[in-house]
């Protein structure tokens, strides 16, 4: 899977690639306008001949693009057609450290045994960076899949 | 395999990787959840109704005051075999021993006990969990010890002096630790006994045959019985 550069594939551009890969058939400016909520057929039009200038897409013979082939982009992953932020498996492994970090604490309560404060601060720690690993990457999904 | 089935699987993955990351914290703790019971049993109990001679000047008690005939000094010696039935090494520091007319004990779903005692006659009671120095409080897997608890203490309640003349009264021990690795130890037992007597002195013994006398160690705790010819 070849890479693109970031400069060349963000934003809207991104928008109506992505579009593209879930249509799963050939889309022309229109189907692209609709489907990502631009301002005219025009503009879709422009991007979409960004992406085949990318070779990213071809065009056929009708006027309407298809999927060339799938570029990885930096900080997500193909999940079939769904695109899905790294960030959110980097939320899901700081989850299962917050899962254990908090049944220690749990078992050690229980036990009516003293909790360290440096497992408190690790504990902190880790549920910091799963809010912000789990917020983060939630909104980049969103940027990506909302119209 | 549909997308929404690969991110719930890249998900779960990634928070098991987490779980494993922190194994090395969580799996020593979760040490802390057993509950090892232990095997206790007073074996042996000496209680003594001390007396004192008003005419002696110096003693250190006297009952030259009426209302002290119904304070008694009471000097006692319990003796309970502790025993680790586990393969655990494990470190045991909070012994009780007590003796009343009733005891009774309730047991709470997280293994607390609540021991109530009518008319009691000695409760004794070490904390040697912290640095006692000269003893060890380590018990090897599978292995026995004797401690003893002695004393001397007033006792003003009539009822129990007089519970314990008739000699029938309940014997408590109890013994709290923890294991090497951090979980609890703990062991209970009650019994109703008849102490023999002997003038003021009262006797339970299930631990000495003939020819055969306690020697305490120096710190006072521990017991060892030795066979003379």
């Amino acid at each position: 899977m070849p890479a693109t550069s970031d400069e060349e594939l963000k934003d809207t551009t991104l928008k109506v690639y992505i579009y593209t890969v879930k249509a799963d058939k050939p889309v022309g400016p229109r189907d692209v306008m609709r489907g990502t909520n631009l301002s005219s057929p025009s503009v879709a039009y422009r991007h979409l001949q960004k992406l085949e200038n990318l070779g990213l897409l071809t065009k056929n013979r009708y006027g309407n693009y298809t999927l060339k082939q799938k570029t990885t982009i930096t900080g997500h992953l193909w999940l079939g057609k769904t695109l899905v932020p790294r960030l959110i498996f980097y939320a899901a492994f700081f989850t299962g450290l917050l899962v254990a970090e908090l049944a220690t604490i749990t078992i050690r309560l229980a036990a009516n045994q003293p909790i360290p404060t440096e497992l408190i601060y690790l504990t902190l720690t880790t549920t910091t960076a799963t809010a912000l690993f789990l917020t983060e990457g939630t909104k980049l999904h969103k940027q990506t899949t909302q119209p | 395999m549909e997308p929404v089935v690969k991110l719930i699987l890249g998900s779960f993955i990634a928070l098991t990787l987490g779980l494993a990351a922190a194994s090395p914290l969580l799996i020593p703790n979760l040490a802390l959840t057993t509950t090892i019971q232990l095997e206790i049993d007073t074996v042996y109990a000496y209680i003594s109704i001390q007396q004192y001679d008003p005419q002696i000047i110096g003693l250190w008690r006297n009952y030259s005051n009426l209302w002290e005939n119904d304070l008694h000094i009471i000097s006692y010696l319990f003796i309970i075999n502790v025993t680790n039935p586990t393969d655990k090494l494990l470190m045991l520091g909070e012994f009780t021993a007590s003796g009343a007319l009733q005891i009774d004990i309730t047991q709470f779903p997280r293994g607390e006990l609540s021991v109530g005692q009518t008319n009691p006659i000695v409760t004794a009671f070490r904390d040697l969990s912290r640095y006692y120095p000269g003893w060890s409080q380590y018990w090897q897997p599978n292995s026995s010890r004797l401690i003893a608890l002695s004393g001397t203490i007033e006792n003003s309640n009539t009822a129990a002096h007089d519970a314990l003349q008739t000699g029938t009264i309940y014997l408590f021990a109890r013994v709290e630790g923890k294991t090497y690795e951090g979980g609890w130890a703990k062991g209970y037992n009650l019994k109703q006994v008849q102490l023999q007597q002997i003038g003021n002195e009262y006797l339970y013994n299930t631990l000495l045959n003939q020819n055969q006398i306690l020697r305490l160690t120096s710190d006072g705790i521990d017991v060892y019985i030795e066979t003379r010819r």
